[in-house]
């Protein structure tokens, strides 16, 4: 569409070869992108809400950090067309995305199944808060006796009282 | 313009270079001369600094593509602010800035401190400039924004897509200005170490400087979850990103660090603790600062990739050899003056925060590095996406939003359980009403827990304020209003802490919300067709191309219903940016209806204008950013200077007696 424009806008600018070749390269690249593209953006089949949620679990192959739902990309449409066509043709959750799996590695799938050595990484961080409670229990365990400050009973009337007159200025400083 | 800069690079990085020399000898020598001199060096450093960042700014606006940096990053189609941020939209650019933001701050803070703190100024100096050294190293060295290319091109490449939205004119320089800003404490506490003075002098030095970063830090994560939020299109603001976790590491260890900085400074305990917990968020500052630019981790923020990975690495192990070295060597000096008494205490409590804080960041960490351990031992490409940490974090969380409403009531050494109790009994019956009332209408019990548990947390903190006022009207003879403008200005460090803990339960408020009931609906709709989600209509009107200087736009309308009324027209937004048609940005088209927000995301478009439109109803996000509001709010308050110290000290072993947070 306005890709076309956009080339005879640019591609007139050229003042010396390098920018001549790179504003060939840059209008060959264009017009594949406006032949291709308006192919390619294209809305697609409306998704069941499980087709979205399965779409959500796997990661688009090739983009960045985003999930198959999120991305723009030509090859995520795909996945989520076939996603829906699964799920219409009959196929579980499950055998989708061990489909997906079969395909891309298990690097496609958001959260890493809990299988051999992917325990590691799913107990890694139980396995930390462990070793910090038993650390804080040991240190807990540690105290002694008080201080030589010694701590004079006090009775719950008397705390309140002081606390009240006390207030918020106790601290004051 | 690029000789200047990369001149006064060069010049600045002998400075600092001889700056470490003098400041050493000088301390070693007791040479005030060679000290002073050491501090203007670093004051000339900052100075230089600041010359070659305006060179490269100057450079921006006067398009002077001979640069490479300025080439790559802007073209004379963007509008002027975009141009100017270009500046830190890649790596030299942004590193500089991070150069400049440290040696800044180091030299401000030498100058606030040269009185009061004379015997840790020379180490602090030489620590600060030896971090200076290395990022001058690289800016000259490795990835110097100064460099020229052989051929003028008569336009630039113009900004990456992504970072052109109003949010990222924000969200890069806060968070790199936090990050940098962790080198001021770092110093102290380095200084600390190598003069073997342990006691309480550091650690009042580097109070608000911690603060400061953790606040720059915190605000720039805030506003990079705005920016998420409007532009990502996935429907949140919190995408566990391998950047984004990074960049919250070094904001756990430093919220951790700052509540048992307090347990160090009333009760002398946790000393090595302290230590390495400024220790660890030094580090993973680096840390966070290079990953993002070694392409090690697979992320939305990697367009920034290059070579300098193993400088950073290089760096980083010796920042943690040096720094564990010495607090090992310092041990002895390190022993707690008294010990812990009850597990009822302000100071247990504490432990716990830390504990929760630091184990919450272990999981992040875990969760981040772990694909890159997954490639090098087991030749498997792995990702680590939300469902694990929502799984890992979201419990600790949960656990850490109790003890926020516990601690403010916990009593130095020990508090009498009679008197919690008593205390807690109006929050906790709120908190279990809501929680019971949840059980019932949600469907999700997990969400009926957390908000009982955030009421319960929301009482308390509400409480602490409302007593804490009523005590000054009595006492002061205070009307209301002034009494608690009073409670806040008089006792800065405690009321604002709560009023961050406020913010922090307000943004809970939101991000429970829209995790538990979130709605999603994908439709595909021609011009006047309509859907619905939830209580909501949407009435789809049709495509409008527009053009802008630098881009071409995408503006799907859409007109919100609920029920039958009219509730707004949101406009859904795809840019197509010359030089990057291949990536194409959005803005999310969000309207605020009651406490939803509805979020409309235009996926895909034929040329007869049928798109595909995800819409999500997101409720009580609102909130979220209130909180952002109020911590903003809560963390001036912790700025705040404090007047004269009250006439009279209340003696502290008063058990039960109200105390500092």
């Amino acid at each position: 569409m306005w890709a076309h424009q956009f080339v005879s806008r640019h591609s007139g600018a050229g003042f010396t070869a390098f920018v001549w070749r790179a504003c060939m390269l840059l209008a060959m690249v264009t017009m594949m992108i406006a032949v291709l593209g308006v192919s390619a953006v294209r809305a697609e089949e409306p998704l069941s809400p499980e087709a979205l949620d399965i779409a959500n679990q796997l990661n688009c192959p090739v983009c960045q950090g985003q999930s198959v739902r999120d991305s723009n990309s030509e090859l995520a449409r795909q996945m989520r067309q076939l996603i829906q066509q699964k799920l219409d043709a009959g196929e579980s959750r499950d055998e989708i995305l061990q489909y997906f799996v079969e395909r891309y590695g298990v690097g496609v799938l958001r959260e890493p199944p809990r299988q051999g050595y992917l325990w590691l990484l799913w107990w890694g961080p139980v396995a930390g808060l462990v070793i910090g409670i038993v650390l804080v229990a040991v240190y807990l365990r540690r105290r002694g006796e008080p201080s030589s400050e010694v701590v004079v009973p006090v009775e719950l009337e008397d705390l309140e009282r002081v606390e009240r007159l006390l207030g918020a200025e106790g601290d004051a400083r | 313009m690029a000789h200047l800069g990369s001149g006064a690079l060069i010049l600045a990085l002998i400075l600092a270079i001889y700056g470490i020399g003098a400041s050493l000898l000088g301390a070693r020598r007791r040479i005030p001369e060679l000290l002073l001199s050491g501090y203007r060096a670093t004051y000339a450093v900052a100075f230089l600094v600041a010359v070659a960042l305006i060179a490269l700014v100057v450079s921006f606006l006067r398009h002077d593509f001979r640069l490479a940096y300025v080439a790559g990053r802007s073209s004379r189609d963007m509008p002027l602010h975009y141009v100017i941020a270009a500046f830190y939209g890649g790596q030299e650019g942004s590193l500089l800035y991070w150069t400049l933001v440290a040696s800044g701050l180091g030299a401000l803070a030498l100058y606030l401190h040269r009185r009061s703190d004379r015997a840790l100024l020379p180490y602090m100096n030489a620590t600060l400039l030896s971090v200076l050294t290395f990022l001058l190293l690289v800016l000259t060295v490795v990835s110097s924004p100064f460099r020229l290319l052989p051929v003028t091109p008569p336009d630039g490449a113009g900004l990456n897509p992504l970072l052109r939205d109003p949010g990222m004119m924000a969200h890069p320089p806060f968070l790199l200005s936090g990050y940098a800003s962790f080198t001021v404490p770092f110093a102290f506490g380095m200084a600390a170490l190598i003069t073997g003075r342990l006691g309480s002098d550091w650690l009042r030095a580097i109070r608000r400087w911690t603060l400061l970063a953790w606040a720059l830090l915190g605000l720039g994560l805030l506003i990079g979850a705005w920016w998420a939020y409007h532009v990502l299109g996935w429907g949140g603001y919190w995408g566990w990103d391998p950047v984004e976790n990074l960049a919250l590491l070094p904001w756990l260890t430093s919220t951790a660090f700052l509540h048992s900085v307090i347990v160090q400074e009333r009760r002398g305990m946790l000393k090595v603790w302290n230590l390495a917990l400024l220790l660890a968020t030094f580090a993973l500052s680096i840390f966070g600062t290079f990953i993002v630019r070694s392409g090690m981790l697979s992320s939305v923020h990697a367009f920034a990739v290059s070579r300098i990975g193993h400088w950073f690495l290089t760096f980083l192990a010796l920042v943690l050899i040096v720094g564990i070295g010495l607090l090992v060597y310092r041990l002895p000096g390190l022993q707690s003056e008294r010990q812990i008494e009850s597990v009822t205490s302000r100071e247990a409590g504490f432990l716990f925060n830390n504990l929760l804080f630091t184990a919450m960041a272990f999981a992040v960490f875990w969760g981040t590095t772990f694909p890159l351990f997954s490639e090098l031992f087991w030749e498997t490409r792995i990702s680590v996406g939300p469902p694990f940490y929502n799984r890992v974090v979201g419990p600790l969380l949960l656990v850490l939003l109790l003890l926020m409403a516990i601690g403010p009531l916990l009593a130095w050494r020990r508090t009498d359980v009679r008197l919690l109790l008593r205390n807690v009994r109006w929050p906790a019956t709120a908190g279990i009403g809501v929680g019971l009332v949840g059980l019932v209408l949600f469907s999700r019990p997990w969400a009926a827990i957390a908000y009982a548990v955030t009421v319960f947390a929301v009482g308390v903190t509400l409480q602490e304020f409302w007593r804490g006022t009523l005590a000054r009207r009595r006492n002061a003879r205070e009307n209301v209003l002034v009494a608690a403008w009073e409670l806040l200005r008089r006792n800065n460090r405690r009321y604002g802490g709560y009023l961050v803990h406020l913010a922090m339960l307000l943004m809970a408020v939101g991000i429970i919300a829209s995790n538990a009931f979130q709605l999603e609906r994908q439709f595909v709709l021609r011009p006047g067709e309509q859907g619905t989600i939830g209580p909501y209509t949407v009435v789809y009107r049709g495509l409008e191309d527009r053009r802008t200087a630098d881009a071409e736009i995408v503006a799907a309308q859409v007109d919100i219903y609920r029920g039958q009324r009219y509730a707004g027209t949101v406009e859904s937004f795809r840019f197509f940016y010359r030089n990057y048609e291949d990536q194409p940005t959005a803005r999310m088209g969000i309207t605020l209806v009651g406490m939803d927000d509805v979020y409309v995301v235009l996926d895909r478009w034929e040329d007869d204008g049928t798109a595909s439109l995800r819409v999500y109803v997101n409720p009580l996000v609102i909130w979220i950013w209130i909180g952002g509001v109020v911590f903003v709010l809560g963390t001036v308050t912790l700025f705040w200077p404090q007047p004269v110290p009250a006439l009279a000290r209340v003696p502290q072993s008063v058990a039960g007696a109200t105390s500092e947070a």
